[in-house]
């Protein structure tokens, strides 16, 4: 193990704190890269599903989840395979997710596709734009490297599994029918 | 150009209650194609799946919950995964002089302190055969320490499968291998949105302890929070607790030793070749022994 002090660790109290980076957002796998690693092999359509008030409501009612499930994003393959892509806002996060559904209704998997924070407040969103501020598009890598290892408590992913109670009921009065 | 050299991928899972997120990174000119990443992360996610599955105190068919069952009652042959979890978990508690305690399930369960007399790490013995009996009924809830342990499989998966460097995060216990060094932030504990660069990291681990995501008067997060073995209370602490360690699985247990002891020169740290930080809410600073001794 090597380890590397911050210099700036080393000045103490307030000072130490003056210029902290906001943190961050992330871009996984596209829904192409995760329709691969869910079903490989497999071509999918986009198959999208209009959701109507009552099923909005009885969504609601089984999950918890408050956010508004949008049918755009179902991609369905020959076999009968689902690839549904949904989103949670937490207090904290936004965070864009795939489930696999198998044709025999089973979860293939969960991949998460793309990680936010501060999500939907204005003015963070533009704090949130200001650590870009002097990286060009020629080093995206160098800048994703530079925010990649964060420690901190831990986030707790409940509602990436209300997320999911939901989709699968939405599955199981939606789309299961459609096989 | 250092980075035309690297190929990397990442992906992140919710997995053992948080977001794991998996990097792996290969050279160009390495035997490991870019392709067979994928295959490497895959593998090691699996293995984190089937830690997730067998640690898991909250859900009745998981292997710990089994252990917690019929531990007292005869001697149970376990998976070499949770041996060697318990193990180094009794190690920690031994070296911690108790403050390190997974005996504290009956408490995120809500069970009365009075209703049975649960036993702790203290209690286990190691018999032949991968079998391990405890004197007492045991309720082990190994939430702080499970993380660090499935992080250090899920890195000698990758290293096994032949990636040169990479990092696996789960939800902020993290550990970073390969040659080269890696930047490490932490989450400010009074704007968990903001982030401080602590310094950086080759072949480490680093593992963080605060309440900073939970409000102190939800009862939602209980699972989440710090109890304290003796008083079996949870911790009210402001302040944000991180170690860094060789291991992972050191690091996670020893910021549990870091927030209930508020040492950071406890002995336990040296033993384990460990590095605490505290971060200070109200002083908005973050201080270590050698931090403490330049300072001055």
């Amino acid at each position: 193990m090597l380890w590397k002090p911050s210099s700036i660790l080393f000045l103490a109290g307030a000072s130490a704190i003056s210029s902290p980076c906001l943190a961050h957002a992330r871009i996984y796998i596209s829904v192409e890269q995760a329709q691969k690693i869910l079903f490989p092999g497999s071509q999918f359509t986009l198959q999208p599903i209009l959701i109507d008030q009552a099923l909005q409501a009885s969504l609601k009612k089984v999950s918890g989840v408050h956010y508004p499930f949008r049918g755009e994003h179902i991609w369905r393959d020959q076999a009968g395979n689902f690839l549904v892509i949904d989103e949670v806002v937490g207090k904290h996060e936004m965070i864009r997710y795939a489930v696999g559904i198998t044709a025999t209704g089973t979860i293939q998997g969960i991949e998460i596709l793309e990680y936010r924070e501060s999500y939907g407040y204005e003015v963070a969103e533009q704090q949130w734009r200001q650590q870009f501020v002097g990286k060009t598009a020629h080093d995206p890598l160098k800048l994703n490297r530079d925010i990649q290892n964060i420690s901190g408590a831990t986030l707790s992913s409940k509602h990436i599994t209300d997320g999911v109670k939901r989709v699968m009921y939405f599955y199981q009065v939606a789309l299961k029918g459609a096989n | 150009m250092l980075e035309n050299q690297w190929r990397s991928l990442t992906r992140c899972k919710p997995l053992l209650g948080t977001y794991v997120e998996i990097t792996a990174h290969t050279y160009t000119d390495q035997s490991i194609a870019y392709r067979d990443l994928q295959y490497c992360i895959e593998k090691a996610f699996s293995t984190i799946q089937d830690l997730h599955c067998r640690l898991n105190f909250y859900a009745d068919n998981s292997e710990l919950s089994y252990f917690n069952r019929l531990a007292h009652l005869r001697p149970l042959a376990i998976s070499p995964q949770l041996k060697a979890l318990l193990s180094i978990a009794s190690e920690i508690h031994c070296y911690s002089e108790g403050l390190f305690n997974c005996g504290i399930g009956q408490y995120t369960l809500g069970i009365e302190k009075d209703q049975v007399r649960f036993g702790d790490l203290a209690d286990l013995q190691f018999l032949a055969h991968d079998q391990v009996y405890a004197n007492r009924p045991l309720c082990l809830n190994l939430g702080g320490i499970a993380k660090g342990y499935a992080v250090d499989c899920a890195v000698d998966i990758l290293l096994k499968q032949g990636v040169a460097a990479g990092c696996v995060n789960a939800g902020g216990d993290l550990r970073v291998f390969g040659l080269q060094t890696q930047k490490i932030h932490l989450r400010m504990p009074h704007q968990c949105h903001n982030l401080i660069e602590l310094g950086e990291l080759q072949n480490g681990a680093v593992a963080s302890s605060a309440n900073y995501f939970y409000s102190p008067t939800s009862t939602d997060n209980l699972g989440q929070r710090i109890v304290h073995p003796q008083l079996q209370l949870p911790s009210n602490s402001p302040h944000s607790y991180s170690v860094i360690a060789p291991q992972c699985v050191h690091a996670d247990a020893l910021t549990k030793v870091l927030a209930l002891s508020q040492q950071i020169v406890h002995p336990c740290f040296e033993r384990y070749g460990a590095i605490p930080f505290i971060f200070y809410h109200d002083a908005n600073d973050i201080t270590n022994a050698t931090l403490k001794k330049i300072r001055h």
